[in-house]
């Protein structure tokens, strides 16, 4: 008995010391040491195809660009929903929004038995702090459990801004830093969201020569007087109307970048952003008249689901990588967790954005919250917001995007060949359409 | 969730946190933001009799009438039409939580309220 014990001590001894080399071996082709510090800013609502540096024809990302040349971008990088909260769900979380609940009509806070990020990386011993300038990240909703600090940057109705959100975010990380405290920083940014009001310099660039300035004024003023008629498509969009709003949204981005440019130099001068894990990300998209309606919260179309993802790893690691295949929000979470070395919960965390690649299928559900269908009903008609009432869900394999809309006809768009979704293909492709029908989340 | 009923009432609350909201002064010196790091989340809190549903959103401070037994996407709200059952029921869901207005529950959100009209939500 005794040598039979001491046979299987020792085999449990060889067996521990050959984990401990896998993992060490493997940290290290991942890149050596784990990440000291974590930042993730969050773009609010800004769409992936009006970046250039994602190839976008207007230049409202050069200092993305920049950035991109040492960072790994991730080029299809798909969200769960098409507003704030389940998107920061599953990116706070792992998982997909209707997994936690967190996708249907009612408007359920993140649930308090689910880890998120900064529970995960706070046990993990970093300092955290959360610096939004969106309610939607706030006590209310639960997201910004396990934040050591949230500093909310808006006041009353007016949104922070970006500037403000850095200078806060930059003063605390330097301050730690100085402390030798490893963090993890988050911050939501909501230039590209509503009101459309960029400063007036990049405004000047964008806006196109000869619109009216009562139409610009109109697309300003868009959020006050008439995105719950034209968010739901119940009434035409001019076309000058649809034009100064993009052009004011795209000013939007620029204004972004410009802020996010000046905080990532402001790191690289204080030293410590080769220690850090940079994620710039979107959390949702924009409708900007494409389908003939603007903002979102509703609608799963591509230019809602599709957002902006780079990563700067630590030292910048795979400077320049483009990652073409489909990646989610969801991915995001278990990538942070392993470059900072912090464990992953169970059933969470378990895919990572650069493994498992050309695997993924981006899904999508949503069903507006009540309250939103009868501001919608109020301010329309019934008939206009009964859209709003049905369940929409998506699923997306890298070609194809396969919607389902209750008590609609299946609709199939093959983004490669037509990155507008303009024209349906579920006709030509049926064996797309039952293979994406097969994996649309219930 | 939490549900307790009475004879031909019940109470759900969706989703309730624990705790205060803490507010305090911005300790980082930048004069840019408020400091919090603590506080209640919202919750829809509901109560169903004779047929209806009343629920009453704590982060926005609504409240909504519904016929308990129309499917989902059929759901209409009738707080227009039926005020007599709105505050009949309203004053249910005050008496089972022990709220003296279910405003009170509305109270720590109305900051986030507002801030999210400014973003066109609510």
């Amino acid at each position: 008995v005794n040598a039979g014990t001491r046979r299987l001590a020792r085999i449990a001894g060889v067996g521990a010391a050959l984990a401990v080399c896998v993992v060490f071996a493997w940290r290290a082709a991942a890149g050596g040491r784990p990440a000291r510090n974590v930042l993730v800013v969050v773009m609010d609502t800004a769409r992936a195809d009006r970046c250039s540096f994602l190839g976008y024809g207007r230049p409202t990302t050069p200092r993305l660009e920049d950035l991109a040349r040492e960072s790994v971008v991730f080029e299809d990088a798909w969200s769960p929903g098409p507003w704030t909260l389940p998107s920061h769900a599953a990116l706070f979380t792992g998982q997909e929004p209707w997994e936690i609940g967190m996708a249907g009509r009612d408007l359920v806070p993140l649930p308090s038995g689910v880890p998120s990020l900064p529970d995960l990386l706070r046990a993990a011993g970093r300092a955290t702090l959360c610096v939004t300038a969106n309610a939607w990240i706030s006590p209310s909703t639960g997201l910004t459990r396990g934040f050591d600090r949230v500093v909310p940057t808006y006041r009353g109705a007016i949104p922070g801004t970006a500037s403000e959100n850095h200078e806060v975010a930059y003063r605390w990380m330097a301050g730690e830093h100085a402390a030798g405290r490893p963090f993890f920083a988050f911050v939501n940014d909501v230039e590209p969201h509503t009101p459309y009001d960029p400063p007036r310099d990049f405004a000047r660039s964008f806006l196109a020569p000869g619109l009216a300035p009562g139409v610009v004024q109109e697309a300003r003023l868009v959020h006050l007087r008439r995105s719950l008629v034209l968010g739901l498509g119940a009434a035409p969009l001019p076309d000058d109307l649809r034009r100064a709003i993009g052009d004011l949204y795209d000013a939007e981005i620029a204004a972004l970048d410009d802020e996010i440019g000046r905080l990532v130099e402001r790191m690289r001068a204080g030293g410590f952003l080769d220690e850090t894990l940079v994620v710039i990300v979107g959390d949702h998209g924009e409708g900007l008249g494409d389908h003939g309606w603007i903002e979102h919260g509703v609608r799963l179309d591509r230019e809602l689901l599709r957002v902006p993802l780079l990563v700067r790893f630590p030292r910048a690691r795979d400077a320049g990588r483009r990652v073409r295949e489909v990646v989610r929000l969801a991915d995001v979470l278990g990538t942070i967790l392993e470059e900072a070395g912090a464990d992953a919960p169970r059933g969470t965390g378990a895919t990572t954005l650069l493994r498992g690649l050309g695997e993924r299928i981006a899904l999508g559900r949503e069903r507006a919250f009540d309250e939103a269908v009868e501001n919608a009903a109020r301010a329309t008609s019934e008939a206009a917001a009964a859209p709003m009432r049905r369940v929409r869900r998506s699923a997306y394999d890298g070609r194809f995007h396969l919607l389902d809309e209750e008590d609609a006809p299946l609709r199939l768009f093959d983004v490669v060949a037509d990155p507008g979704e303009t024209r349906d293909v579920a006709a030509e492709h049926p064996d797309a359409v039952t293979r994406l029908h097969a994996l649309l989340p219930h | 969730v939490r549900r307790s009923a009475r004879a031909g009432l019940a109470v759900c609350v969706l989703a309730a946190g624990a705790g205060a909201f803490l507010a305090a002064a911005d300790a980082l010196g930048s004069g840019a933001g408020r400091s919090a790091n603590a506080g209640a989340t919202a919750a829809v809190v509901a109560i169903e009799r004779d047929g209806l549903r009343y629920q009453y959103n704590t982060l926005t401070g609504r409240e909504c009438l519904y016929d308990r037994d129309s499917p989902p996407e059929e759901r209409r709200d009738l707080a227009a039409d039926r005020p007599l059952d709105l505050r009949r029921l309203r004053r249910l869901l005050e008496a089972e939580l022990g709220v003296p207005d279910l405003g009170v529950l509305h109270e720590p959100h109305r900051e986030t309220a507002d801030a999210l009209r400014g973003l066109g939500y609510l």
